[in-house]
């Protein structure tokens, strides 16, 4: 634990968004209602608003918290909470929870207590560039074998890699490369039935899934960003298509 | 004796300074947001959408939303209970006539017996409310002593003005503390969660930007 770390992401935390929920949430427990937590284990921790409570809690002691206080903290904000921000659709305030809950993750990333499976899914995409650790050599390989897979049923598919000046970049989830490879036959499949001028990219920004973003990790997550609009910018692409 | 000169300083000097620190604070409230927002990322401010910000307003006024929808009962009980207090607060007849005599300003004013019932809607939604801070158990996980205090905050001017409106109870006293109460809620306000009588819109109107920035709708 560095105290003064903590208060200091703290502090770079507390801006207006954050000071204004964190005021003005009544505590009603209407949010319960669109949660996927709540819903399938109504557990009063698993209501939405709860989850704001270690922050609060943090607030009130000016960052002069101890392990155990941060480790309930991890358990709270990752272990009931998905970020999926349907709590806020209920919300009569409009309360972002989800940005609560991430800037309060970010406090846990201060500390280095970002729990392992994301940490070393983080670690894998900053260094092979996808948070499965797939290879570039692998990647290839399965776009290449899914096209021919593809060519069998479509003869004029194509799956144009690093194609400048093409419409649209197409980018993955790193889960549909290494254990469905059905899926990305299906995108592809759809791409080229419906005539869309795309390209994939070979470079690192080929996983648009943000998991700096998710864990709280806000230059990792600046980075594997930068890398998915790198991508896009060199190609010169118009429009990049999203992983779900 | 002393009860009614309580009374007059609470009605006079007292309401001049409790609704200063009211008016004056809830704006600061709202400008200090926007203080921060903008020293944050200037940018964010540009990227602001009026028109989903609005629509987020509206739609949470009307009410139209999915809560309305799903949560139908304690969404009418949050209804009443803030109609009437600003209702009652607002247009019975003797808060107006004091207002006339102090500013010569006047408006149209609720029947006396309007005002009845809303103070009677009004207590039954705040029983209501109480009763889900008590037994839901997810609600009940949530509630901290400020939730209770600000229920009583706002309470108490309605219980009390009743009171003193129907003689229940000594007049002088109940009178005086309806005074009190009612000065204490609004200067309440700046300082506790009872800030998103302003801040309500603030926050629908930031969060309907950004949903409407992501075309999912602004509600």
């Amino acid at each position: 634990m560095d105290l003064d770390i903590l208060k200091k992401a703290l502090a770079s935390r507390s801006g207006a968004r954050l000071k204004l929920w964190m005021e003005i949430c009544a505590r009603c427990g209407l949010c319960a209602q669109g949660c996927h937590f709540y819903q399938s284990d109504p557990r009063p921790e698993h209501v939405p608003a709860y989850r704001l409570k270690p922050l609060a809690e943090l607030m009130r002691r000016k960052g002069n918290v101890d392990e155990a206080f941060m480790q309930e903290l991890v358990d709270t904000v990752y272990g009931t909470c998905t970020m999926c921000q349907r709590c806020s659709m209920f919300c009569p305030h409009g309360i972002n929870i989800a940005f609560l809950v991430r800037a309060t993750r970010a406090l846990a990333v201060s500390q280095g207590m970002t729990p392992q499976g994301l940490a070393s899914g983080l670690a894998n995409a900053l260094e092979f560039g996808n948070n499965l650790g797939i290879s570039e050599e692998d990647y290839l390989e399965t776009v290449e074998w899914q096209l021919e897979e593809l060519q069998g049923e479509m003869p004029d598919a194509r799956a144009p890699m690093d194609k400048k000046g093409a419409e649209v970049l197409v980018t993955f989830h790193p889960r549909d490369i290494k254990f469905y490879p059905q899926n990305l036959y299906n995108y592809l499949k759809l791409y080229n039935a419906a005539g869309i001028d795309f390209t994939l990219t070979s470079s690192k920004g080929w996983d648009s899934t943000n998991i700096g973003l998710f864990a709280g990790d806000d230059p990792a997550a600046a980075e594997l960003a930068g890398r998915v609009v790198a991508a896009g910018e060199n190609l010169g692409v118009k429009t990049i298509l999203s992983a779900e | 004796m002393t009860l009614l000169r309580l009374y007059d300083f609470a009605a006079g000097p007292l309401f001049a300074f409790s609704f200063s620190v009211f008016l004056l604070g809830s704006g600061w409230r709202v400008l200090r947001f926007l203080l921060l927002a903008r020293a944050a990322d200037p940018a964010a401010l540009r990227g602001f959408r009026p028109a989903w910000a609005l629509k987020s307003i509206l739609h949470w006024l009307i009410p139209a939303n999915i809560t309305a929808r799903e949560n139908a009962l304690t969404t009418a009980a949050g209804f009443a209970f803030h109609l009437a207090l600003m209702g009652v607060a607002l247009c019975f007849s003797a808060h107006v006539v004091l207002v006339d005599l102090a500013w010569n300003v006047s408006w149209p004013t609720l029947p006396d017996e309007a005002a009845d019932w809303l103070t009677y809607l009004f207590l039954a939604s705040a029983a209501f409310l109480a009763w889900r801070r008590v037994k839901l158990p997810h609600v009940r996980a949530l509630t901290t002593a400020s939730d209770w205090l600000v229920l009583a905050l706002t309470t108490l001017p309605m219980l009390t003005g009743l009171m003193a409106y129907r003689q229940w109870g000594d007049y002088d006293l109940m009178i005086t503390l309806h005074v009190l109460s009612g000065n204490l809620m609004l200067l309440a306000v700046p300082f506790t969660k009872l800030s998103h009588a302003v801040l309500f819109f603030v926050s629908r109107a930031v969060t309907g930007s950004d949903f409407g920035k992501r075309n999912v709708g602004a509600w």
